[in-house]
């Protein structure tokens, strides 16, 4: 019962707050569009430079090929101007690229064997709604520490003290506390998972906008709890829970899809709610 | 000019001394580069490694992320409460401000060529004489970042709103330039919109004069930046007004 009137005035005073709720509400939807904007970015063919007669890489399809200048081929492969460059020798055609060397490999089987559709070989394995889904579980683990971090202040403030002293109960403060914070985490990643699945309406099933909210909510309210129970200040928990979320981010393959990072990192990647969140949007 | 040169001196030893300009221009792209390549190692080839990559792209973002220490410094006076003497002082507006830019364009400029070196060295990036250029490309930058930032820092009211709200253009900019992702994994549309960002141009010059050992781009840039640092100062200058500089609240930071 305590629990529930510290829940509920929770959301009284965030009700009365209306600027603060809004933001929370519209950050999310905000930066799921922008991530969606973000990952039309990215280029699905390879891009080519060409040097010699471009007639002869007419055949070429499934890149984006233009020719280049001799002079600047190794910055412009350092700067990922081209994935590969092509140079007409005479005896043949040379592949000059800054790739990685199985996919070097794989690319020169494929010239060598004139098989020119090269689309298929770059395409990755994340798709956008994970990488979203990924982005949506970082940004709700540093606001969901935004709400939270009110508990420091009421600490602060005496609100906690006041309360303890009527009902002798510490942990029904902190119970509705929780329950306050993962009613709205829930709330604002049901509103990001939609406006993803509006983004990308065919890349994945339905379950998974209701699933992932659960999960994003329970694992960022246990996350956030931890950090306002053992930081001094709301600046130094808000401060650690952006450090700790981008970290996560970072291991849980939002940024570099986990089967390309060094082989230690993806086996660590796995502690990463953010890897959990791509793979509950894959499964369901 | 005497004032000037000892106001200078001044802001440059508590500048250097300062913990915030040292951890964000010299440990926190550090950390970055070794983050950023170890996570993509397996993505670059033999021209560059993923640590030489990062090391060249990192550098021009984190002297943009300094607009936010010379907005800091621009205060600094005013949060230790000692603004007040500055206006007193027999030292003009213009000495004040072009002291503080002066400042920060010094400290930030030592702390990037320091870092270049390092990256060189650690990451044996093939020595060429266009890297002389480098640094004349970190010191317009710093000078322009340095401008901006006192500038902005002298009329702002909250420190927290302005570093929160300056990391989201600088992030774009970023992310633009190739600091994260390289230019080439960009489709057509995005290709034409990231020459908006001048961490393109700049990126582009620093590897011209590695890899190409073409300085053209790099001479270029740095006098556009110099001329863009100059016309930020006389904007500065004029938009300068005693009372907010003597302004030093530092919400978020109570204790």
């Amino acid at each position: 019962m305590e629990s529930y009137l510290v829940m509920k005035n929770n959301v009284k005073r965030a009700w009365h707050n209306k600027k603060f709720l809004v933001l929370l509400f519209l950050l999310p939807v905000v930066l799921c569009l922008s991530a969606g904007l973000i990952n039309q970015a990215e280029q699905h063919a390879y891009r080519v430079g060409i040097i010699g007669d471009q007639e002869n890489f007419k055949d070429l399809s499934g890149v984006e090929a233009e020719e280049t200048d001799a002079f600047h081929i190794s910055s412009d492969l350092a700067m990922g101007v081209y994935q590969f460059v092509l140079i007409e020798t005479g005896e043949g055609v040379r592949v000059v690229s800054n790739l990685p060397k199985y996919e070097q490999e794989k690319l020169e089987s494929a010239l060598a064997n004139n098989e020119l559709s090269l689309s298929e070989m770059k395409a990755g394995n994340t798709t956008k709604t994970e990488r979203g889904a990924a982005f949506l579980a970082m940004t709700l683990m540093i606001l969901t520490t935004v709400s939270m971090s009110k508990l420091i202040h009421d600490r602060g403030a005496g609100l906690y003290q006041r309360f303890c002293m009527v009902t002798y109960k510490k942990g029904a403060y902190h119970l509705g506390y929780i329950l306050y914070v993962m009613i709205l985490t829930y709330l604002q990643a049901f509103a990001g998972c939609f406006v993803l699945k509006l983004i990308n309406p065919d890349e994945s099933g339905m379950a998974w906008i209701f699933l992932l909210p659960l999960f994003i909510s329970a694992i960022t309210t246990i996350i956030s709890y931890i950090l306002c129970a053992t930081s001094q200040s709301e600046v130094q928990a808000n401060i650690s829970s952006s450090a700790i979320s981008i970290v996560l981010a970072l291991l849980g393959g939002s940024f570099v899809a986990v089967e390309k990072m060094p082989l230690l990192l993806q086996h660590i990647s796995v502690i990463s709610p953010m890897y959990w969140a791509m793979q509950i949007v894959a499964r369901f | 000019m005497k004032q000037l040169l000892n106001l200078t001196c001044f802001f440059l030893k508590r500048r250097l001394k300062d913990g915030f300009t040292i951890g964000y221009n010299l440990i926190f792209p550090v950390i970055m580069v070794l983050l950023l390549g170890y996570l993509t190692n397996r993505n670059f080839g033999d021209i560059v490694s993923s640590y030489q990559y990062y090391a060249i792209v990192t550098i021009p973002f984190c002297i943009l992320m300094s607009i936010t220490t010379a907005a800091y410094a621009a205060k600094d006076c005013a949060y230790q409460k000692t603004a007040m003497r500055f206006v007193i002082a027999p030292v003009s507006t213009t000495q004040i401000l072009m002291a503080n830019v002066l400042s920060c364009t010094i400290a930030f400029f030592l702390c990037y060529f320091v870092l270049f070196f390092g990256v060189v060295w650690i990451y044996r990036l093939a020595f060429s004489m266009t890297w002389l250029y480098i640094p004349l490309l970190y010191l317009s930058m710093s000078f322009l970042v340095s401008a901006i930032g006192t500038w902005i820092g002298n009329g702002m009211k909250d420190f927290l709103i302005i570093k929160n709200i300056m990391n989201i253009p600088v992030g774009l900019l970023a992310f633009l330039g190739g600091c994260f992702y390289p230019i080439g994994s960009m489709n057509h549309i995005f290709r034409f919109i990231i020459h908006l960002s001048p961490l393109t141009w700049i990126n582009q010059a620093m590897f011209r004069c590695v890899f190409s050992e073409s300085e053209t781009n790099a001479v270029l840039t740095s006098m556009l930046l110099f001329l863009v640092g100059f016309v930020c100062c006389l904007i500065g200058r004029r938009s300068f007004r005693k009372e907010e500089f003597l302004y030093g609240e530092l919400p978020g930071y109570e204790k």
